[in-house]
């Protein structure tokens, strides 16, 4: 395999299975996503810089996903969510961590675009700004402000939730 | 506490659209960064409260990691001419037949077998160097510039030249 490809997947590739799930939230579909984002990387290998890779692949990654979902949206309506936590705790814990994290996965399931990728990115990737503004084609201030609203909107969603 | 909201919404607004004057914006820059510190804490006793602080980055499962993994073997880039494995092969030849030349024949003599194992070996030894150097040299000359690739690529070649003596 060629070395930049294969380095770059093995940095890369749960970063770009991880935006897929949480924007499509369905394991196979995120998969396919993942794989597309990739051949994508290896159709434009000698173009994509190795230290702008990952934006250029979370970049991709997400692009390919908002695609899914509008023809989602457009064939099937609302998809149904199989996002599930790998645990090897015991069953209990492991039962109510999946419960938690699928209450946390569906309250930035609600929320709009940018918001959620915003979400993602930062709080869950822990992406720079820099790099977030790369990925999101956003100006700094925007990333800032739109960063606050899915916040707050976040923070709703999951008090609500809660309730 | 709507009030307070509405206004905040405004200033934001105006923020995006260029409408703040520098000290405003900036002002308004620093309550924003101020307030990512306030909603790290929260994320971060969110997850923690709910054991999710492991679970942020999910791990490939294995079935993707194979689909991704065969891409370069059922997607065959056009692009990578022949030409290149070409110019390496003829350079490892140059080589191989260079150093015979200068060294003439060694009292024991490889199998016609090993010099062919050991030229199969460089080339592809050489293949690996050649995607290193090409993607280690585009990286030199626009981040660095050209002396640095200069003195990159008369190392390699100095450590290739010396290699055998040292063997």
């Amino acid at each position: 395999m060629n070395i930049k490809f294969s380095t770059l997947v093995n940095l890369y590739e749960n970063d770009v299975y991880t935006l897929a799930l949480y924007l499509l939230r369905n394991k196979s579909d995120a998969e396919d996503a993942a794989q597309e984002t990739y051949l994508k990387l290896w159709e434009n290998l000698e173009k994509v810089e190795f230290l702008r890779a990952k934006s250029w692949l979370l970049r991709v990654a997400r692009n390919t996903c908002l695609d899914r979902l509008r023809k989602r949206r457009f064939e099937y309506g609302s998809p149904s969510s199989d996002m599930q936590v790998e645990s090897s705790q015991c069953p209990e814990d492991s039962l109510m961590q999946e419960q938690q994290h699928d209450r946390l996965a569906g309250a930035i399931e609600n929320l709009d675009e940018p918001y959620r990728s915003l979400i993602v990115l930062r709080d869950i990737h822990q992406n720079s700004y820099r790099e977030i503004e790369i990925i999101l084609d956003l100006t700094p201030d925007q990333v800032k402000v739109y960063l606050h609203r899915a916040r707050k909107k976040l923070k709703a969603e999951l008090i609500e939730v809660d309730v | 506490m709507s009030n307070q909201n509405d206004s905040k919404e405004k200033s934001l607004q105006a923020l995006l659209q260029g409408k703040l004057s520098d000290t405003d914006a900036q002002s308004v820059r620093s309550e924003l960064e101020a307030e990512e510190q306030r909603a790290k804490v929260f994320m971060e006793t969110y997850l923690q409260q709910n054991s999710l602080e492991r679970s942020g980055i999910e791990k490939a499962p294995e079935s993707l990691r194979r689909r991704i993994r065969a891409i370069p073997v059922q997607y065959e880039r056009s692009g990578r001419s022949l030409l290149h494995l070409g110019a390496i092969a003829t350079v490892v030849l140059s080589i191989i037949v260079g150093l015979l030349v200068y060294h003439g024949p060694a009292p024991d003599e490889p199998t016609p077998e090993e010099i062919d194992q050991a030229r199969r070996e460089l080339i592809i030894a050489f293949n690996y160097l050649e995607d290193i150097g090409q993607q280690t040299s585009n990286y030199m000359s626009r981040e660095i510039g050209g002396a640095m690739e200069h003195a990159l690529i008369k190392g390699i070649v100095h450590g290739i030249s010396e290699e055998p003596k040292n063997g």
